[in-house]
């Protein structure tokens, strides 16, 4: 794994898809570790070896989303719908951009468009339920959000939001109902209460717990101390000339 | 001025209810809420010059110890009765074994009414060390001075005012000794017997030999967060009236041991004439506990929508604090989180429901990338509308190396409330001390200097505080209530108070306890614009006595005594 903030490295630059796709990867990786800035300099790589791939500039405006720059996301966005204007995922995180500004409407036809494309997507579908509970909007908002359900009916957030908007109706025994379900799936955040006796008692697996780790050898019991259980034998010892 | 009569009483009731074009002719709501004008105003860093030397200690040595980071609050207050706003700062200490020769003990200044401070500490008795988080000041025994309750990593303490300005511990016989790693509390009369009952946050179970190792980078230790950590029950204690407290925690349904709280407040989200508390959690649901007015509380977090994002996810609640910032007769709800989560702005609809403002109102998109610890409501600018000040500062110094857009200094955030429901961030244009980056932790307002505007107080983790005095707030109009409860605690603590000029009315209720560990003055501010008078107060105390009066000039403290009106 490459060091946090370390520089990103040189790959040699051919204008082969291959390359693209490369930097493209690396971009989601780092945009995976967390590392916002790393990712996004991998996407505007990805831009400039092929300005008319338009998920490269979808995927350095999703970096910068993360990162709360949403000018900057936008800009990315927009050169994204100059070279493909009906690419969903364009249109999807347009709308999450416009919805961090509380352009509701705005953003309620950026991911309509993507619905149409993908109508079985409950995530698009469960941002149009939340858009259209914020806009109070109660009963499009459940009728958008059990559409989510349909497709996957332990979908947590459906559930929290139909909780939200049946109460914004006034409708007690269907919001009860929901919230049961929404406490049924929810993760208990109280849980990893229960990881703090093993973390202490075992630093390997707190290791593992850790965003960022190494990973040190551990010697087998037969093995001296310091010595790993691998040896390398030298050319001469295999005998290659 | 006068006491109105019961006829009054309902006419401004039907003020709050709406009609308020009845009264007050053509003009809209929608009109008045323009802010008068944009005046020009700065927050000047008077720390040095006023004589202020504190500095808070963590005790820091290398080892990462979770509290290090978390502390500490301040509160600003009028511990001697001169009517001019005193300083507390809270401190941490050393750590066992590693006593430095200096003493790090709280410390409090005395307001010299000249632009400075003197620390009377010592001969204050308070110069006593403990691991220290935050405070909570209120007349707990109806004295008619303001006591100390300090919140600490280990045992909290309990210091009455003796009035002459010493206090003396009296921790053990209040029962109010509790031995958790506290944070934040709330004075509250919520049984509604004229004497303040104390709720207290706690955060995690937390000691150097429960301590885990965590890390950022992979090789160096780092400040853990708290999900491995066991949480700790908020703890009430019912005020017996005798300068005793019992813990009702069980019996008033507040327990749960799963809260990690750093932040509470008081308010009546509902307006059922019972005070609630709403309570900040560190990777924990946020809570909503509902008075049920017979002595014990329903906890309604989760189907008012406060509880969480709006993923349904629980984030990292701070600070947090109340408001009717559209002036509306409703108090709505912002809670401080960690960075890369929008500050929480819970909108009050008015039926029980919040809903997440935070993008509509332009303050989730400017707080994202800032760790939000004190946040609190005031009108800094006295426009009759309520502006938003919130203290920054990452939880871990080497965050930077990590997380390249995110720094462990962060400058404060100035919301100004432009009057139709939305904000706009001024800091950075106001410049001078609110464009510094700081480890911010608590903060609180205050009028320091009797000008009748608001200054603000910000404590920093293992740095100096900053005292910014508003200068050019006052250019607005304004008036300014200290109450004093008769049926009611003394101090009026829960009091909500009703500002009618003109078509508009403000609402605010007196709290002791918002913000993250800290304690703004105990007295409330309105801000009139260009108005010259209030035409109409209107005061809810917490017995439930209602009193109103006419024709209030501007630019004046006044005393508000339960009963009888206005005393000059």
């Amino acid at each position: 794994m490459r060091p946090a903030g370390a520089p990103v490295p040189e790959f040699a630059e051919t204008q082969e898809p291959l390359t693209r796709e490369r930097w493209n990867d690396y971009g989601i990786g780092l945009l995976r570790q967390g590392d916002l800035k790393g990712a996004e300099r991998a996407f505007l790589k990805v831009t400039e070896l092929e300005p008319d791939y338009a998920d490269g500039w979808v995927n350095v405006a999703r970096a910068r989303l993360q990162e709360g720059n949403i000018d900057g996301a936008e800009d990315m966005l927009k050169k994204a719908l100059e070279v493909d204007a009906n690419l969903a995922k364009t249109h999807y995180f347009y709308a999450l951009a416009l919805k961090s500004r509380g352009k509701y409407d705005e953003a309620l036809e950026h991911l309509r468009k993507t619905a149409a494309a993908y109508p079985r997507d409950r995530v698009v579908r469960n941002q149009i339920g939340r858009i259209l509970f914020l806009k109070k909007d109660y009963e499009s908002a459940i009728s958008e959000l059990e559409k989510v359900l349909k497709i996957d009916p332990e979908d947590l957030q459906a559930h929290y939001n139909l909780m939200l908007s049946y109460r914004g109706l006034g409708d007690m025994e269907n919001a009860r109902k929901e919230q049961t379900l929404y406490l049924r799936f929810k993760a208990d955040e109280s849980a990893q209460t229960i990881t703090g006796e093993v973390r202490r008692e075992n630093p390997e697996a707190n290791n593992e717990r850790q965003p960022i780790h190494e990973h040190v050898s551990v010697p087998l019991p037969w093995e001296e101390e310091g010595k790993t259980e691998y040896s390398y034998a030298s050319d001469n010892d295999l005998n290659i000339k | 001025m006068k006491v109105l009569s019961s006829n009054f009483i309902v006419l401004a009731a039907a003020l709050v209810a709406g009609c308020l074009s009845v009264l007050a002719g053509e003009k809209t709501e929608k009109e008045s809420a323009q802010p008068s004008n944009d005046v020009q105003i700065s927050f000047v860093d008077i720390t040095q010059s006023a004589g202020i030397t504190f500095e808070h200690y963590n005790g820091a040595f290398g080892k990462k110890y979770m509290p290090e980071t978390m502390g500490a609050g301040c509160a600003i207050f009028d511990f001697n009765n001169d009517n001019h706003q005193d300083l507390l700062f809270i401190n941490g200490k050393d750590w066992p074994g590693r006593d430095s020769e200096k003493s790090h003990a709280p410390a409090l200044y005395k307001n010299l009414r000249n632009g400075k401070f003197q620390e009377v500490t010592k001969g204050a008795g308070l110069a006593r060390e403990m691991y220290g988080m935050g405070c909570g000041i209120a007349d707990y025994d109806n004295d008619g001075f303001n006591d100390i309750y300090m919140l600490n990593l280990g045992k909290n303490y309990l210091f009455k005012n003796n009035g002459d300005g010493t206090f003396t511990d009296v921790t053990d016989r209040a029962g109010l000794g509790l031995e958790d790693w506290s944070s934040s509390c709330a004075w509250i009369d919520y049984d509604k017997d004229g004497f303040l009952d104390l709720f207290v946050g706690n955060y995690v179970v937390w000691s150097i030999e429960n301590d885990i190792w965590c890390t950022l980078d992979g090789v160096h230790k780092s400040y853990c967060t708290p999900e491995s950590y066991q949480g700790v029950s908020p703890r009430l204690y019912r005020n017996n009236g005798d300068g005793t407290f019992a813990d009702v925690t069980e019996k008033a349904g507040i327990y749960n041991p799963d809260a990690k709280t750093l932040g509470n407040v008081v308010f009546d989200f509902n307006e059922d004439g019972w005070l609630d508390i709403s309570v900040a959690n560190d990777t924990q649901p946020d809570y909503l506990y509902q008075n049920n007015g017979e002595g014990a509380f329903v906890e309604v977090g989760v189907m008012s929508g406060m509880a969480f994002s709006e993923m349904g996810k629980a984030r990292a609640g701070m600070g947090m604090d109340v408001a009717d910032y559209e002036n509306r007769g409703l108090l709505s709800l912002i809670v401080g989180n960690f960075s890369n989560e929008m500050v929480g702005v819970y909108h009050n609809e008015g039926n029980g429901l919040f809903t997440d403002f935070a993008p509509r109102t332009n303050i989730g998109l400017e707080s994202l990338p800032y760790l939000t610890f004190g946040l609190f409501f005031f009108d800094y600018d006295l426009d009759g509308f309520e502006d938003i000040f919130g203290a920054n500062g990452h939880v871990e110094d080497q965050i930077a190396t990590v997380q390249k857009s995110i720094t462990y200094a962060q400058r404060p955030l100035l919301f100004k409330n432009r009057g139709d429901g939305t904000f706009t961030e001024v800091g950075q244009r106001i410049g001078g001390p609110l464009t510094q980056p700081v480890v911010g932790r608590g903060a609180a307002y205050g009028d320091l200097d009797n000008d009748g505007d608001l200054d603000v107080v910000i404590t920093t983790n293992n740095g100096r505080p900053y005292v910014l005095r508003n200068d050019g707030g006052a250019t607005n109009n304004w008036i300014r209530f200290k109450l004093k409860g008769t049926k009611s605690n003394r101090d009026g603590i829960g009091a909500k108070v009703k500002v009618y000029v003109s078509n508009s009315v403000q609402y605010k209720l007196l709290k002791a306890g918002n913000s993250y560990c800290s304690q703004s003055e105990l007295v409330l501010t309105f801000g009139l614009g260009e108005a010259k008078q209030a035409d109409l107060v209107e005061v809810i105390w917490p017995s439930d006595h209602r009193e109103s009066i006419r024709n209030l000039k501007s630019g004046k403290t006044y005393l508000l005594v339960e009963g009888q009106g206005v005393q000059e």
